[in-house]
């Protein structure tokens, strides 16, 4: 199975979820939104990996997701039922005020401008990518970096991360093919996952003593 | 059998089942530490690549294990490593009674010491960096403990250690390229400034350190100053095996200048912000920045400046000293936090964020044990004569100074900076209300831990010919640096 037609709309694709992913707030959403993410992920990756290693990608991008959603309904949960007060920096807004958002729009506008720039060199440097891998690597690592900038809040570090992961997996894939690096790397993923859900979840749980 | 099963696969599935047995706390202080001594023992005795007999018994250690077509690799080379990896957890593991940590302090540690030796036997080796991520990822419960809200540092330190691996992992692929094409500028450049990048994030070298004095603040001291002891160690190493694989990398002059000016930078800057702390935890933070200032310098003036010196074993002389320290004064500040809070409250994560210097007013009165180790430790790792810290910081200081006066005067500087930190926190422990009677509030058992830590701060102080000529022989572990 050949990816080659497919990689115009996987870059379009996590273009538009890179930037959703900055400028969206409530959590599901967010969770929704990176799990297409990795579908263009595991599009971009399979240019380079047979499709069986490729889709590692994506199955451990779900898990990550289901992980993290799995913490966010707990963590309601807790709130609803035990009346434990969720700190601030974890508490959900749904939507930006008009400048923060016109603000991000614009910070990713400028991202896509250097990446735009820079794309040219890192293709004479890597050869083995296509244009859409290198462009869309490139956005996703910008974007991610980007969004790493502007939370503190647990879900929006690790999905800052992710994001900045993903895009370097395509690139990576473009020049190591290897199981057991695919196995390390799906292994910081769903590590990253699990310790986001735990960071979400640790302030509502005593140890016991 | 083979090496790596019994260093990597054994301590791991350990720590797997006591992570499952936490809630009985004596047997897993017990079994932790007993696993993570007989470890280092077997390091020492047993031959790596050669026949083990026991009795009639007989089999071969071997060296390699295979993994998904890759090899972990442990030779006879890195038997020091091992003694120093496990008995410095074992040493850990000890003082965690009187450290009212929390339960998975000890499976969690040992599992990171499992991670740290598989990032070392790994190959290629490039993949360690990914096994470090999963180490700091592994840490995360250790520093932001269940019922404790996250603060600012540990989402700093997770995105700093998580940033720092692809830049690794990436520069490891341009390496082999400029191996096969020397002459193509652009990219060495490149690779040198993203290597670099990699560890400025990992190492936490300015301005990413942020996150050092935050969790110093934020995290409870004897799991952040067991994460500055152990992580970079790990970091270090896999610096070092960089050097040690790439042969263009390794003769670069340009390298050892970046090294010596970064370290020399932590040095200052670290000594600098103890100078005027006002906190008892981030002022031990600012002494793990220095300690990683002085590491780069130790590497700096062990492999001197083009690369030709044969003294890394100063880099390695300095484990010792700082795995000491740091365990003192985490258990000091664990002590004196009991002033503040007392009887400390059990159904509450302890962190250093109370140990300001207000709150801190006159607990030497109280804890004096703890208070002047405390002290021992801070004046240790600032490097005054006498205590562990000197003898081989003097001979980078001897080192330093022989390459350039301006270099060494700038870590002096930062050295002074941090004795500074010591004598205001001296007085800060010492001065309180008038009438605050002297008496010892520590327990037998802290007591014990913290007079034995700090008899043998003086003793290897001393004594470094105790300590050195072992440490020193780790070195060999890097075949070809330094020859």
């Amino acid at each position: 199975m050949s990816f080659e037609t497919l990689s115009l709309p996987a870059l379009v694709l996590v273009s538009f979820t890179s930037l959703t992913l900055l400028l969206v707030q409530n959590w599901r959403a967010s969770l929704l939104v990176i799990f297409v993410q990795y579908i263009g992920v595991f599009i971009l990756v399979g240019l380079s990996w047979p499709v069986p290693m490729a889709a590692t990608k994506f199955f451990a991008g779900g898990v990550c997701v289901a992980v993290l959603w799995l913490a966010e309904i707990e963590l309601a949960q807790q709130a609803n039922v035990n009346g434990i007060s969720i700190p601030p920096a974890s508490q959900p807004v749904d939507l930006l005020p008009l400048s923060g958002f016109l603000f991000r729009l614009f910070a990713a506008m400028m991202v896509g401008l250097v990446v735009f720039s820079i794309r040219s060199t890192i293709l004479d440097w890597i050869p083995e990518l296509n244009a859409a891998q290198a462009f869309s690597s490139l956005i996703l690592i910008g974007l991610g970096l980007l969004h790493l900038g502007l939370t503190t809040r647990p879900l929006g570090i690790v999905l800052g991360l992710l994001t900045v992961l993903c895009g370097f997996e395509i690139l990576y894939a473009g020049v190591e093919v290897s199981a057991l690096v695919e196995g390390l790397l799906a292994a910081a993923n769903l590590g990253l996952a699990l310790t986001g859900a735990y960071l979400i979840l640790a302030p509502g749980m005593e140890e016991a003593t | 059998m083979s090496a790596p099963l019994l260093w990597i696969v054994l301590p791991g599935v350990i720590a797997a089942v006591l992570f499952g047995l936490q809630q009985r706390r004596t047997l897993v202080l017990l079994t932790g530490t007993t696993v993570a001594f007989l470890l280092a023992a077997l390091a020492w005795a047993a031959p790596i690549a050669g026949a083990v007999t026991i009795g009639n018994f007989s089999f071969e250690l071997g060296s390699t294990l295979s993994v998904l077509g890759r090899r972990f690799v442990l030779d006879p080379n890195d038997r020091y490593t091992l003694i120093l990896i496990y008995l410095g957890v074992a040493f850990w593991f000890a003082g965690t009674p009187a450290a009212h940590i929390n339960k998975q302090f000890i499976p969690l540690g040992l599992a990171i010491a499992a991670l740290l030796t598989s990032a070392l036997a790994v190959e290629p080796f490039l993949y360690a960096a990914l096994i470090i991520e999963i180490m700091v990822l592994v840490s995360i419960p250790l520093l932001s403990p269940l019922g404790s809200r996250p603060g600012r540092g540990i989402g700093r330190y997770l995105t700093f250690q998580t940033l720092g691996f692809p830049c690794i992992l990436f520069t490891g692929w341009l390496m082999t390229r400029i191996e096969i094409n020397p002459a193509e500028i652009r990219l060495v450049v490149f690779s040198g400034l993203l290597l670099a990048l990699g560890f400025g994030f990992l190492l936490g070298i300015f301005p990413f350190h942020t996150w050092i004095p935050m969790l110093a603040y934020e995290s409870h001291p004897y799991a952040i100053a067991f994460m500055f002891y152990e992580l970079p160690v790990a970091i270090s190493l896999f610096m070092l095996g960089f050097m040690d694989r790439y042969a263009w990398l390794r003769a670069d002059p340009r390298v050892y200048l970046l090294i010596g000016f970064v370290g020399a930078m932590m040095v200052f800057v670290g000594g600098l912000w103890a100078a005027f702390q006002r906190h008892l935890g981030r002022l031990m933070g600012y002494a793990a920045m220095v300690e990683v200032g002085i590491s780069l310098l130790a590497i700096q003036v062990g492999l001197g400046p083009d690369g030709s010196g044969s003294a890394l074993g100063l880099f390695f002389a300095l484990i010792l000293p700082r795995g000491l320290c740091l365990g003192v004064w985490a258990l000091s500040l664990v002590v004196l936090s009991r002033g503040i809070h007392s009887p400390l409250e059990q159904s509450r994560n302890l962190t250093s964020v109370e140990l300001s210097y207000k709150n801190a007013e006159g607990l030497g009165r109280q804890f004096p044990v703890a208070a002047f180790c405390l002290l021992l430790a801070n004046f240790s790792i600032a490097g005054l004569p006498l205590l562990v810290g000197f003898p081989v910081r003097l001979a980078i200081l001897e080192g330093l100074a022989q390459e350039s006066i301006a270099i060494a005067l700038v870590v002096l500087l930062g050295y002074a900076g941090l004795i500074i930190g010591g004598v205001r926190t001296m007085a800060v422990l010492i001065t309180g209300p008038e009438d605050t009677p002297w008496q010892s509030l520590e327990n037998r058992l802290e007591r014990f831990l913290l007079i034995t830590g700090g008899f043998a701060i003086l003793l290897f102080g001393l004594l470094p010919q105790w300590f050195t000529p072992a440490l020193a022989r780790m070195a060999e572990s890097f075949t070809k640096l330094g020859r």
